[in-house]
């Protein structure tokens, strides 16, 4: 127990001195080219360090889940990426004290498990898709590797935002996890097709994120460790120099954290969302800011309040909320309660936004609140 | 939610607690790996703790506001139990009969314990299924909205296609009728014999129960003995109707309990054994007035007077309990098996109540194709 505890503290000081890097470049993963790529060639790639943060934009209805998450550290993690001519391949690396097999004869336990996320559409001319399974305007395609026992566990799914996860399958592509006993460490590898009919990764900067899964606390769907957008450089390939300088936007000192916290209050934002200290808008009514800055760029963050329309994310499930003051139906059901949808469907099913655009805001004002954002994880 | 709305009255004044609508279902049901610790259907002592253990108080179901609340997920070994196996060719050797497994609970681990204390104790049983709620908990809670409730009858179901073994429908159920399959990863629960609902016949549990506590029809069914029992008398209740999600499978509170004894073993006038609070707990307020009025209905019975609920409640015919088909399913059934023979030899046999006459048995049956009978000579007819 007295070693464990030590490495938790140990390990909190490494997050501690790392988690606040606020730099481009350490977003940037290089791709090597290789000739072959497997497990072996990919671990004499160079690794860079990607730290993912507990999911907190929407909260699940698990109880014992929902109060392990209250207390979840960051996850560093460790990833390599290398390309050649038809295939990408990118190893995984990070420390799990508890190894975790979804038992074939229980009903209470999960495995640990491996997300690896890419954009469908990115590039020049592009925004950057919510990084928690896409939105309405930017599908996503998540490669979903778990430890269960007694089958292989590898899906892969294309997804609009929560809940529209579809399944699909893609061939030729192949996701280990092995986990080394005496490290304490999983080891995931994915290599797949640089080019399939969903999924075009030939490109100089390619948006991926990670998440990672800890059965021992209960993670699985949301509830789950997630990294904001890093960008795989593939020398191979020109990157549009537009597009770098786009998704480089707000890193590094960009403004006032402390003003932007005021702004945010002037500007109603807490009246919907729950961050920080700010918890009085009802639960659900808006995604929870509370680790926003942990997983989000900067670049999205300035989009989000400029232009919320642009990543419209679903509700988790409108069916959560019922409007008790509400007319029954003849069978005794409530309606839904509108108050606690996330957009409105306008013509042509096209879903709105309910979060009006702060468009107005100066650069000053909006460079202040994404400053302050950035902090919050 | 849906257009039309299947519910099922159980008559707890009539249930003896035999398990065969356990067994019904579990024989028809269970017919994939990893269904084998789930009963969708199971009969409990109460006062007790149920199955999975303790399931009132796992949470799930929605708050004072209309907002889903939080639920816990059971555990296998120590809330469902796992299902064990006997050491039976160990008999040949001369070993005890035991279990392969060290149990630590199971369905009905607490069966006929009830409570109160001796001379006093009391219990009844309450069996449950998934109460296809009009509010479904599971539904609210699947993250990837994969539990849907059918248009034409408001039968709650998974699709399996769209699951993915999150779970959060377990925690959503405060009823705990939904069940994780662990062999495929992915949820189960009670479809209330849907298949055989669309061809006539009652759910198996419905149609197995011995002490025919269980009616099944649809709730605009005005005609229908569901629909007198919920709505024209309002004798029957929903179990634990606070936990909001309207639930469609209704109980007629028990009225049955001897008379508390006094302390020279007397039995004390006008006293009740189950603790009034307690069938409040269960069914909620109306519980009173559905009492009364069975009291009443009775009483009028007694004196030799007409009581249409009464005449319901005894269940005299199979054909008034479950009214399900008055051709609303065969409009939309398979045509291919509208009007064939089996189809109408199944519905006869569905039509058959105790009064009735025995249909003869077409060779289509199995043992008279397999297992020709032998010549009858007296003895025991069948």
């Amino acid at each position: 127990m007295k070693k464990k505890l030590t490495l938790f503290a140990i390990s909190a000081l490494v997050l501690s001195s790392n988690a606040g890097t606020d730099n481009f470049n350490d977003d940037v993963l290089e791709a090597k080219q290789l000739a072959k790529i497997d497990a072996q060639s990919l671990s004499s790639v160079p690794t860079k360090k990607v730290v993912l943060y507990p999911q907190y934009s929407v909260r699940l209805n698990d109880k014992n889940a929902n109060e392990i998450v209250e207390k979840e550290q960051p996850v560093e993690a460790e990833v390599a990426v290398g390309y050649n001519q038809k295939e990408i391949g990118i190893l995984i690396r990070w420390k799990d004290e508890t190894k975790s097999v979804q038992p074939a004869l229980a009903t209470n336990k999960y495995g640990d498990g491996v997300a690896v996320e890419f954009p469908t559409v990115y590039g020049k001319g592009k925004t950057l898709a919510y990084v928690g399974m896409g939105d309405s305007n930017h599908p996503v395609m998540v490669y979903l590797k778990k430890a269960v026992e007694g089958k292989e566990y590898k899906k892969s799914f294309i997804s609009e935002g929560f809940g529209t996860m579809t399944e699909i399958e893609e061939k030729g592509y192949n996701f280990t996890m092995q986990y080394d006993d005496s490290k304490k460490e999983w080891t995931a590898v994915i290599v797949k097709p640089l080019k399939t009919p969903d999924l075009n990764l030939a490109s100089g900067m390619v948006p991926v994120a990670f998440a990672v899964y800890d059965g021992n606390s209960l993670n699985r769907d949301g509830n789950k460790r997630i990294s904001s957008w890093k960008f795989i450089k593939i020398d191979k390939f020109k990157a549009d120099p537009s597009y770098v300088k786009y998704i480089s936007w707000g890193y590094g000192e960009i403004g006032d954290p402390a003003r932007g916290k005021e702004l945010m209050t002037q500007n109603g934002c807490n009246g919907c969302h729950r961050y920080a200290d700010q918890n009085t808008a009802p639960e659900g009514l808006a995604p929870n800011l509370s680790k926003i800055g942990g997983y989000s760029n900067p670049i999205y963050l300035k989009e989000s309040i400029i232009n919320p329309n642009d990543v419209v994310i679903r509700n988790l499930n409108i069916n959560r909320h019922y409007n008790k003051s509400g007319e029954k139906d003849k069978n005794g059901a409530y309606p839904n309660n509108d108050m606690y949808t996330w957009y409105i469907k306008g013509d042509k099913g096209k879903l709105q936004s309910k979060m009006p655009p702060f468009a107005h805001l100066s650069e000053k004002d909006v460079a202040d609140i994404v400053a302050y954002l950035k902090t919050l994880k | 939610m849906s257009k039309r709305q299947l519910a099922m009255v159980m008559d707890l004044n009539k249930c003896i607690g035999c398990q065969t609508c356990t067994v019904a279902c579990k024989t028809q049901w269970t017919n994939r790996n990893g269904r084998e610790y789930m009963y969708w259907n199971n009969v409990e002592t109460h006062p007790g703790a149920g199955y999975p253990r303790n399931w009132m108080e796992a949470g799930g179901g929605f708050d004072e506001e209309g907002n889903l609340r939080d639920g816990i997920i059971p555990d296998m070994v120590l809330d469902y139990g796992v299902p064990w196996d006997y050491n039976h060719d160990e008999l040949f050797s001369g070993n005890l009969l035991k279990p392969n497994t060290a149990p630590e609970w199971g369905p009905n681990w607490d069966e006929d314990v009830g409570g109160g204390e001796y001379p006093n104790s009391y219990f009844f049983y309450i069996p449950r299924i998934c109460n296809h709620c009009s509010n479904p908990g599971c539904l609210a809670a699947c993250p990837r909205e994969a539990i849907f409730k059918r248009e034409q009858d408001g039968i709650v179901l998974v699709d399996l296609e769209r699951c993915q073994g999150y779970r959060y429908c377990i925690a959503g159920c405060p009823y705990k009728k939904i069940y994780f399959n662990p062999k495929i990863s992915k949820s189960e629960k009670c479809i209330f014999c849907f298949p055989r609902v669309e061809k006539g016949l009652p759910p198996a549990c419905a149609h197995q129960c011995v002490g025919r506590i269980r009616f099944v029809g649809f709730l605009d069914d005005e005609e229908g003995q569901v629909y007198k029992l919920v709505h024209k008398y309002k004798v029957a209740l929903p179990l634990r109707p606070d936990f909001g999600t309207q639930p469609n499978v209704y109980y007629v509170p028990p009225l049955f309990d001897p008379p508390k004894f006094d302390d020279s073993m007397a039995p004390i006038d006008n006293s009740r054994r189950v603790p009034i609070e307690y069938l409040e707990l269960l069914f909620g307020k109306e519980v009173h007035q559905a009492l009364e009025t069975l009291r009443k209905e009775m009483e009028k019975r007694a004196r030799g007077e007409e009581s249409e609920l009464m005449d319901i409640l005894i269940a005299y015919s199979h054909r008034d309990m479950f009214r399900l088909d008055n051709n609303y399913y065969q409009q939309t059934t398979d045509k291919k098996l509208k009007g064939t023979e089996f189809f109408k030899v199944i519905d006869q046999r569905y039509l058959q109540g105790a009064n009735t006459k025995r249909v003869e048995i077409k060779d289509y049956t199995f043992h008279e194709k397999v297992l020709p009978l032998p010549p009858r000579e007296g003895g025991h007819g069948h």
